[in-house]
């Protein structure tokens, strides 16, 4: 009988020893660990983040891979263990003793508070041949003065040995591809995002691939009938999974980087997470190799470009159009991988994929897991702003004197959020009339539409995002500034009727002088 | 007369005062200074201009230009129905 593996060991982060950790908990051998993609990517993200040691704990039982494993796992002829081992990140030195002296001694110097300010997540290891990285829940990279943006983080709570830590992130996993391919564990990573927001069970990588793949598929000839081992999941399967969850599934096509762009921010904002599918295409001598079809859970942007991109002949400013990266789980790659808006003969996502020659990730379509109370889409607010827009700039130029080009901001939230955010940051620019504001009825789910002029805040329109389509749905709008309300007023009576679009009318109904 | 000249010195001041701690942001209650009443109107050139046929015409075409936009977008919004079927595998 072999003696049983010390509960923990510690040891100081290094490639090395990351290697080492991987080898030793999983039954992958050095030169897969090694050649894997994640590996790369791992050793790069804690560099950056400045990891120092890591604590080996031997036996932890985690709750997705335990499901797989009797999902599948614990029939197969091999024997696959049932434990997996999870690894724990620390920025400060320390060694096995220090953390021995932290679990019995009440005064010493490595403390449960030194030791949470210097948490950098945890990295669970399945003990399976190629597959090994389970349930990671890792820091994300800082936010450069909230340039980059991570809205749908959540407070993960980690017990390790009695020490309470947390740890805000969205899990991340491998896709096995036995019980879970890139979409489930794309979905995987949206549910944990939604779940908390929600209020739906989360489930793990097998039932969702069993609730995906509970109809068998349309086109027979190209998808596999099977369920488990899974090869992949079409939109329709996606969809299907959303369903059990009890969300509702919007899709929304993105070959334009615009609609890409505006349509992930104005979600992730009310921090729900989206799965971007796209074309990965290996470009070798200027010829596309097809490599297939990919899904990423979307997670964060980076708003890097330092002025929003005039939109078409009418040069609409949005402000989701200074995003410049985007960050996804994506789980062939790592947690919170970059994926940067490129062009070249076409426009392209850049990802940390590699081949033979540059490889492009061409977006095919956005799978939004939306809460049913929110029943009005993005484009149906963005358009109505982009008619106003182009209406006003023919007299802003005209008129009003040093009045800059507004830009607009467009995104879900909540009512809680709004008035939180009134009361917090707005209520010396309002004065008075914060009053009204912060007491007014307004639905749970609202557009909001910010317009600001050369970065000083103008206007607020919201709109219910709970109601039909058919109805006027801006509900409350707030003046931060005379100048953009005075010239929708102004205008209103010369477009009464002439728009052909019912929110943008409204827009111009609300600000009407009354008679 | 004189009164009322001082009263209208003072009134000066105390406006040039409010405007002067506003720019220099030193904390002036702005939450007891009363909200602007009614919305500046527009000029009256540009309300001529909104009236004459050339102002019309401008609206017009900008609303044309924005609903052949908003019809692009919309085509690039809509999913292929073969896209829905397509196995996503890597």
């Amino acid at each position: 009988m072999e003696p049983a593996a010390p509960p923990y060991r510690v040891i100081p982060y290094g490639a090395d020893a990351l290697t080492q950790c991987f080898v030793e908990k999983s039954r992958a051998p050095g030169d897969v660990v090694r050649g894997k993609l994640h590996f790369r990517y791992f050793t790069d993200y804690f560099s950056a983040l400045g990891a120092k040691s890591i604590v080996i704990e031997s036996d932890y039982v985690d709750h997705d891979y335990l499901d797989d494993y009797a999902a599948y796992y614990v029939r197969c002829f091999q024997n696959y263990s049932r434990v997996t081992a999870r690894l724990h990140f620390f920025s400060i030195e320390f060694n096995e003793q220090d953390f021995c002296d932290t679990l019995t001694t009440p005064n010493s110097w490595l403390n449960p508070s030194l030791l949470q300010d210097n948490y950098l997540g945890f990295v669970v290891v399945k003990p399976l041949p190629q597959t090994i990285i389970g349930r990671s829940c890792l820091r994300t990279y800082p936010s450069d003065s909230d340039r980059r943006v991570f809205p749908n983080l959540r407070q993960y709570l980690v017990n390790l040995f009695g020490i309470s830590l947390e740890i805000n992130s969205l899990a991340y996993q491998e896709q096995d591809t036995v019980v879970a391919a890139c979409a489930t564990s794309a979905l995987w990573s949206c549910f944990q995002g939604t779940g908390k927001l929600f209020q739906h069970a989360i489930p793990s990588p097998v039932e969702i691939t069993r609730a995906a793949t509970r109809h068998v598929p349309e086109n027979l000839p190209a998808n596999s009938a099977r369920a488990l081992p899974n090869s992949g999941l079409t939109a329709t399967q996606m969809a299907l999974a959303v369903r059990d969850v009890g969300l509702e599934p919007y899709l929304v096509g993105t070959p334009s980087p615009y609609v890409l762009n505006s349509t992930l921010y104005a979600y992730l904002r009310c921090k729900i997470p989206s799965i971007l599918t796209f074309h990965l295409v290996d470009v070798v001598n200027g010829q596309d190799q097809h490599m297939g079809q990919h899904a990423v859970a979307v997670t964060g942007f980076s708003l890097g470009n330092s002025h929003p991109e005039p939109f078409g002949q009418s040069g609409f400013l949005l402000r989701a159009s200074r995003i410049d990266k985007i960050y996804a789980h994506d789980d062939q790659v790592g947690p919170f991988a970059r994926m940067e808006q490129s062009v070249s003969n076409r426009p392209y996502l850049a990802t940390s994929w590699q081949g033979q020659g540059n490889i492009e990730a061409l977006p095919i379509f956005l799978l939004l897991p939306i809460y049913h109370k929110i029943r009005i889409p993005f484009d149906t607010i963005h358009d109505a702003i982009l008619v106003m827009d182009a209406v006003i700039e023919n007299a802003r130029q005209l008129v009003v004197n040093g009045l800059v080009r507004p830009e607009w901001d467009i995104y879900l939230t909540t009512v809680n959020d709004f008035k939180l955010d009134v009361y917090d940051s707005m209520r010396p620019q309002l004065g008075k009339s914060v009053e009204e504001t912060l007491t007014v009825n307004l639905p749970r789910f609202l557009w909001r539409v910010t317009a600001r002029c050369g970065g000083e805040h103008h206007l607020d329109l919201l709109f219910d995002a709970t109601g039909i389509v058919q109805q006027q749905l801006l509900v409350h709008a707030v003046e931060a500034k005379p100048e953009l309300p005075a010239l929708i007023s102004g205008l209103a009576p010369f477009v009464k009727g002439k728009l052909g679009n019912l929110q943008a009318e409204a827009i111009f109904q609300w600000f009407e002088p009354a008679p | 007369m004189c009164f009322v000249e001082i009263n209208e010195f003072v009134s000066r001041i105390s406006h040039w005062l409010v405007q002067h701690r506003l720019q220099q942001n030193k904390g002036i209650d702005v939450e007891a200074m009363p909200r602007e009443a009614g919305r500046m109107p527009l000029p009256q050139n540009l309300v001529e201009w909104l009236k004459s046929e050339t102002g019309q015409k401008a609206v017009n075409s900008s609303v044309l230009l924005s609903h052949s936009e908003v019809k692009n977008l919309n085509d690039a919004r809509r999913v292929e129905p073969e896209q829905l079927h397509v196995p996503i595998t890597l």
